[in-house]
């Protein structure tokens, strides 16, 4: 189907619950308010106009007013695709979980749990993935700040490169 | 002659140090120890173009076979335990050779938040080799430098102490 | 002596690691088990030991700055990679890339394939106990070296692309060579073949093995050789075709059982190993079509040099020697991109491995390992 008539679709269903959507720009995103981000994800999976089997990926964004949580799917019969984006706030950031709707996405919740701290609710196993278990902190916000030591390793060294870099930057001004 | 008593520098005893130096590294094992794209190089370096088995240098799995290390490719922090504890399980005499600019100060990764900036911040490197990854060519120079560091230690005789002047 | 009845003795789950640091695991992996005796219950993985944060380093630099990066993060087929990137930035400028470029960027990159392929193939021999093919392969990635080196100066991380074409052209003598070493290539995979492909015992040790169906890889998200050896007829090149492949002439293999007669089914871990054998066959047809038609012209068009793209966000795909390779960048109009993810087929197949690895026995889970083809790099960036 075209990106028009799958908006189209889409929000002839679930009209109130949809804030934002276009396919303007490279790819069609539908933006959806967090307590119906369920019912949509199950009916972008059965409806049989839709049948959307392949979840691409998901990841979260840190833009400084909010945290976005989206993720991309595509059908391998219809051959279409479609992202699906969340907003959540800085101080709470919580959302439903899909991981049982698509196996795929266990994985990569955990990531954006471990990297950015968002907190999906009745995931089957939250943890951290990537960074070791005792870290502190979820590294890829735009404000994180590097510790100094870890386990009695310094994580600091000297780079003659940049002193000079800096001096000429200096002198010029 | 037992190790523990070194003995005074004598005609003997420098011609048998010779001779075990010379043993010792005409057959160097090491530990296989690849974490990133330096041990696709160091793979082909074992293979048939750069032979390194004609240096009698061959891979073994486990450090309590092996006498020197090769680290090749990034260090990050939650890897770092286990390099300490490889090391501390390898039995003396041991050397370490840091392969690539990754393990040698950082490299590429600089910046990250979750990469150990340089090796020899948990261990003491005997030779560094620069490269993003080093030739081949240039693995089996660290080797031949390392067989010249081999051949010149003093394993019988007493090291030779300097006076200090007085000041 | 007493009567001790089956109920009376009780078993134990033993719980085992299969450390980071292991001549078997193709990088740093690190498995978990939980065995009962000899079979497996469940092998958890725990990953993260190369994670070099390298998408939060690419919000500080310019789009053509980050090429050098995007080497690294699946080293045995870096030309791939760097295709995969190149392809993400041009859909968002509107860059049109011309023809000769095109062409030389599909030759390198089917070189890479068959590169990459030769290491997974050989080291699931090597791991089997078959040294000598695998030694035999790294013969031939000499001479594909060799040949990648007189193109770009490199051996093993290239970063020959540029937005908008490539940074150094192709010679004739170039050209001639690795039309002489398609033909030699041809009868070094023939040998290959006779010596383990088609070897009984080796046909025996991997029939059978590590079964991943059809609905499973689905669901899992598992793309590549392996989503086509459990009976998908999915491939990037052919549904969602960039560069130009729509012009070229190639078959897509697929599983179909291929050692049925020894105890086979489809999606195992032989159906796995034929497929890339097959593809390997392919990229041979893929490389002469290329240089029979490589027509004259420039290898760089013309770009401004602070490439600023419109404020949005895009999600590419592409095809490398490990299934699907996407990025997925947000701009915000500046010229250092604000998000950047990339998608790759090893984190897939990694996530998969703690819900299909019941019942197996220790010694099946290292051809599994190796079948599935993974690289450390590609699952923690």
């Amino acid at each position: 189907m075209k990106p028009s008539e799958l908006l189209d679709v889409i929000e002839a269903e679930f009209g109130d619950f949809i804030l934002e959507s276009s396919d303007k720009g490279f790819d069609p995103y539908i933006v959806v308010e967090p307590d119906a981000l369920r019912d949509i994800s199950f009916f972008l999976k059965d409806d049989e106009r839709m049948k959307f089997d392949f979840l691409r990926t998901s990841l979260g964004t840190d833009k400084i007013d909010f945290i976005e949580s989206l993720f991309v799917i595509y059908s391998y019969e219809l051959k279409h695709q479609l992202i699906v984006k969340v907003e959540l706030n800085h101080k709470n950031p919580e959302v439903d979980t899909v991981a049982d709707i698509w196996k795929a996405a266990n994985w990569y919740e955990r990531e954006s749990y471990d990297l950015l701290g968002i907190k999906y609710k009745d995931h089957p196993d939250l943890r951290r993935l990537m960074m070791p278990n005792d870290w502190v902190g979820h590294p890829l916000l735009k404000d994180y700040k590097q510790p100094k030591k870890y386990h009695d390793m310094d994580l600091y060294r000297f780079n003659p490169v940049l002193k000079v870099v800096k001096k000429k930057a200096k002198k010029k001004k | 002659m037992s190790f523990y008593h070194k003995a005074e520098s004598n005609f003997l005893v420098t011609t048998l140090d010779e001779v075990l130096n010379y043993t010792r590294k005409a057959s160097l094992w090491y530990l296989f120890f690849g974490l990133a794209c330096c041990a696709i190089e160091m793979m082909q370096a074992g293979g048939p173009r750069t032979d390194l088995d004609r240096f009698g240098v061959v891979f073994r799995a486990t450090p309590r076979q092996a006498d020197f290390i090769f680290i090749a490719g990034t260090p990050t922090i939650k890897m770092a335990d286990r390099i300490k504890r490889l090391w501390d399980q390898m039995p003396d005499p041991k050397y370490a050779i840091s392969m690539g600019s990754c393990s040698n100060t950082g490299g590429l990764f600089q910046r990250g938040y979750s990469v150990l900036n340089g090796i020899d911040k948990i261990i003491p490197i005997d030779v560094y080799v620069p490269g993003c990854p080093p030739r081949p060519e240039a693995l089996t120079e660290a080797i031949l430098i390392l067989r010249e560091k081999v051949q010149k230690e003093k394993f019988l005789r007493k090291e030779e102490t300097k006076l200090v002047e007085e000041a | 002596m007493s009567n001790i009845t089956e109920k009376e003795v009780f078993f134990d789950e033993m719980t085992l690691n299969m450390g980071p640091h292991h001549p078997s695991t193709h990088g740093v992996l690190r498995f978990v088990l939980k065995t009962d005796g000899e079979i497996l219950k469940t092998a958890i993985p725990d990953v993260g030991f190369l994670h070099r944060s390298i998408e939060k380093i690419a919000e500080g630099l310019t789009y053509s700055q980050f090429f050098p990066y995007t080497d690294r993060v699946d080293y045995l087929a870096a030309m791939n990679a760097n295709q995969a990137y190149a392809v993400a930035v041009e859909k968002m400028l509107g860059i049109e890339v011309p023809e000769r470029a095109e062409y030389i960027r599909v030759l390198s990159a089917e070189m890479n394939r068959i590169a990459s392929h030769m290491v997974g193939v050989g080291a699931l021999a090597s791991d089997l106990g078959a040294f000598t093919p695998f030694l035999f392969n790294l013969r031939d990635r000499e001479y594909l070296y060799d040949y990648l080196e007189e193109m770009c100066g490199a051996r093993l991380t290239y970063n020959y692309f540029t937005i908008g074409g490539v940074h150094r052209d192709l010679k004739t003598t170039t050209k001639d060579k690795i039309l002489k070493f398609v033909k030699q290539g041809r009868k070094n995979l023939d040998e290959f073949n006779r010596l383990i492909a088609y070897n009984k015992i080796f046909i025996r040790r991997l029939a059978g093995v590590a079964v991943v169906d059809k609905e499973t890889c689905i669901e899992y998200g598992i793309v590549g050789p392996n989503l086509r050896a459990a009976g998908v007829n999915y491939d990037v090149r052919k549904d969602q075709p960039y560069s130009i492949y729509d012009k070229l002439d190639f078959k897509v293999p697929v599983g179909k059982a291929f050692a049925a007669s020894d105890g086979g089914v489809l999606g195992d871990a032989y159906d796995r190993f034929m497929v890339r054998i097959l593809e390997m066959e392919e990229s041979y047809n893929i490389i002469e079509q290329v240089l029979k038609n490589l027509p004259e012209g420039e290898i760089q068009a013309k770009v401004p040099r602070k490439l600023k793209p419109p404020v949005g966000d895009i999600y590419v795909p592409t095809e490398s020697a490990r299934g699907e390779m996407g990025y997925y960048i947000f701009s915000d109009g500046t010229d250092k991109p604000w998000r950047l993810k990339i998608r790759t087929g090893s984190f897939s197949a990694m996530s998969a491995f703690e819900e299909i690895s019941n019942g197996y026995f220790i010694a099946d889970l290292v051809s599994a390992i190796g079948s599935f083809d993974i690289v450390a790099p590609e699952v923690d960036r």
